[in-house]
């Protein structure tokens, strides 16, 4: 793992010691690194790792309270609800004694105060620049990202049909219909990978980025600005339906340019 | 032929066999009472045909015999505009529809019985007649429940006819109190949902009545409304709608055009707005799913 030198320190140090807190949040932006961490800790602590982010009942709770068998748990907690996060109390109160519980967050203020109470916080700082040119070199990139993760999604991924959407939907909005608009949330995949698709989330996070610049150069006006920014905000409520909430972004915006 | 010589000749058991074209005022419920009746009489079962032409084109099934030979057909429609004059030597024949065209009536005229209108006293007296083991005001109830449709009557008589006349009265208690009846209702979902997306005040009126006797899930409501209203903006707001742009089929879009909204288009984009804001609106906790039917309807209804 390149950077992040205090958080690999801090675990090498509850490693040798045996002294690793059982309930442990990650804290960082998308793509810090989160994830890359979990793996090399399961490495060193030679046991698997499993996500049940989409398995936070109090019947999963339940089973892992009661199963003997080592294991890294990953909770991804930006895509769980409070009602989830309250059913994880119990097992942060009495975690099985050889297994490991990680939850992963890009804001902590999104947990209860209850849960990171009952956690040990592990904040990822921001990369330098040198430590993002081990990922990419190229300038452009460079100046978007803030993490490895991003930098190497970005690398790898073909930018235009992005940027080109983005640019129509704050210049040419007011010349579609709204049958056309309305067409747009189909051209995205939402979950796993589609083909032909584009990545909803890199979508995302390259809009709130060119929104700024075309609000800054007057591109676009500012209730567009903001209702961009409601829109990238509204969709990371836990188990939200994206295309609906794209739909009614979409057509919000179209009535603000007629 | 009067209906009521057709009527006394089936109990007289003066029944012709031929072609009979019943003309009922509203339903059929009368015109089957009497195709029943004579099939029982005649001990000939009864076959409901699809298409009137089978009558007159016969076919044979794989061992060379006729299909239709021993039973007695039955032909339904809602619209009978044109029949085949070799209809008229058809034997144990019936055609019921609720409409006659002028050449029909005029070229079959003396193959015609006109079915009167099942009145409200008729179908209280057929109530009243056929549950004489509950006393009036259970059969009021009854009747009220059913909004005295004569068909959910039949329904209910049905479930008592299994049972003795001694259990009747007992068994009508228990129906009741266990909510047995709470699920008579000739309105469905998208009778809801349709009442609302042609803003059909009557209708709607009527059906949130009857809400709570049939299954209104708040959820598929407003998933119906999303769709709906979605087709609505993708047609009627596109300058040259086609499957390919819309991913409706020919038949939806043509329906679609040809019928007009009573919406205009800021309110059909208000409405879009708030159906699609309904799952935001349910998983930050904003509304709670019980409301939400009420809450769709004075919302879409009140958007000027």
């Amino acid at each position: 793992m390149v950077g992040q030198q205090v958080i690999q320190d801090t675990i090498n140090n509850f490693i040798d010691t045996g002294t690793l807190p059982n309930s442990i949040i990650f804290s960082g932006g998308w793509g810090c690194g989160k994830h890359t961490l979990v793996n090399e800790l399961s490495e060193k602590l030679e046991i698997p790792v499993e996500d049940i982010t989409d398995k936070v009942t109090l019947a999963t709770i339940q089973e892992i309270l009661i199963s003997s068998t080592p294991c890294l748990y990953i909770i991804d907690t930006d895509k769980i609800n409070v009602k989830e996060q309250n059913a994880l109390l119990k097992l942060l109160e009495e975690p099985p004694k050889t297994s490991y519980l990680c939850l992963l967050t890009t804001d902590k203020s999104n947990l209860l105060p209850t849960i990171v109470n009952r956690c040990f916080l592990l904040q990822f700082n921001p990369y330098t620049e040198n430590e993002l040119k081990f990922f990419t070199q190229d300038k452009e990139i460079l100046d978007l990202v803030t993490t490895p993760g991003r930098a190497l999604q970005l690398s790898n991924t073909d930018l235009e049909p992005y940027k080109a959407l983005i640019t129509k939907l704050f210049t040419k909005l007011h010349t579609a219909s709204e049958s056309n608009v309305l067409s747009i949330p189909n051209k995205f995949y939402y979950k796993a990978p589609e083909e032909n698709k584009l990545d909803f989330e890199l979508f995302t996070f390259l809009l709130l980025k060119m929104s700024l610049d075309a609000y800054t150069s007057n591109l676009i006006t500012f209730k567009f600005y903001l209702t961009v920014l409601s829109f990238i905000d509204s969709s990371r409520t836990p188990h939200i339906a994206l295309p609906q909430l794209f739909e009614n972004t979409l057509i919000t915006l179209k009535m603000l340019v007629g | 032929m009067t209906f009521i010589e057709f009527k006394d000749s089936i109990e007289q058991g003066k029944y012709d066999n031929r072609l009979y074209i019943l003309n009922c005022e509203d339903c059929f419920f009368v015109a089957d009472q009497y195709i029943n009746a004579i099939s029982n009489t005649v001990n000939k079962p009864v076959q409901y045909i699809t298409d009137v032409k089978s009558l007159y084109t016969k076919t044979k099934d794989i061992f060379g015999v006729s299909q239709l030979d021993n039973n007695i057909k039955v032909f339904k429609t809602n619209d009978l505009s044109e029949l085949d004059n070799s209809c008229k030597t058809q034997q144990n024949t019936f055609i019921v529809t609720t409409k006659l065209s002028k050449t029909v009536q005029e070229e079959f005229k003396q193959y015609i019985v006109n079915i009167p209108k099942l009145e409200d006293w008729c179908i209280k007296d057929y109530l009243y007649s056929n549950l004489e083991e509950l006393n009036n005001k259970e059969l009021d109830w009854l009747y009220d429940i059913t909004n005295g449709d004569i068909y959910r009557i039949q329904n209910e008589l049905d479930k008592f006819n299994l049972f003795n006349s001694e259990e009747k009265p007992y068994l009508f208690k228990d129906m009741k109190s266990e909510g047995a009846f709470s699920d008579l209702s000739s309105y469905n979902v998208f009778n809801l949902t349709n009442s609302i997306v042609n803003k059909d005040l009557v209708q709607l009126s009527n059906v949130l009545k009857e809400i709570k006797r049939f299954d209104a899930e708040p959820l598929g409501v407003i998933s119906i409304l999303y769709q709906s209203f979605k087709k609505l903006i993708l047609v009627l707001l596109a300058s040259n709608p086609t499957p390919e742009s819309t991913g409706l089929k020919s038949n939806v879009i043509y329906a679609i055009k040809k019928n007009s909204t009573v919406y205009n288009k800021h309110q059909l984009l208000e409405i879009f707005k708030f159906l699609t804001n309904i799952d935001k609106q349910l998983k930050t906790g904003k509304i709670e799913i019980p409301w939400l039917i009420d809450y769709a309807i004075c919302k879409i209804l009140t958007i000027m």
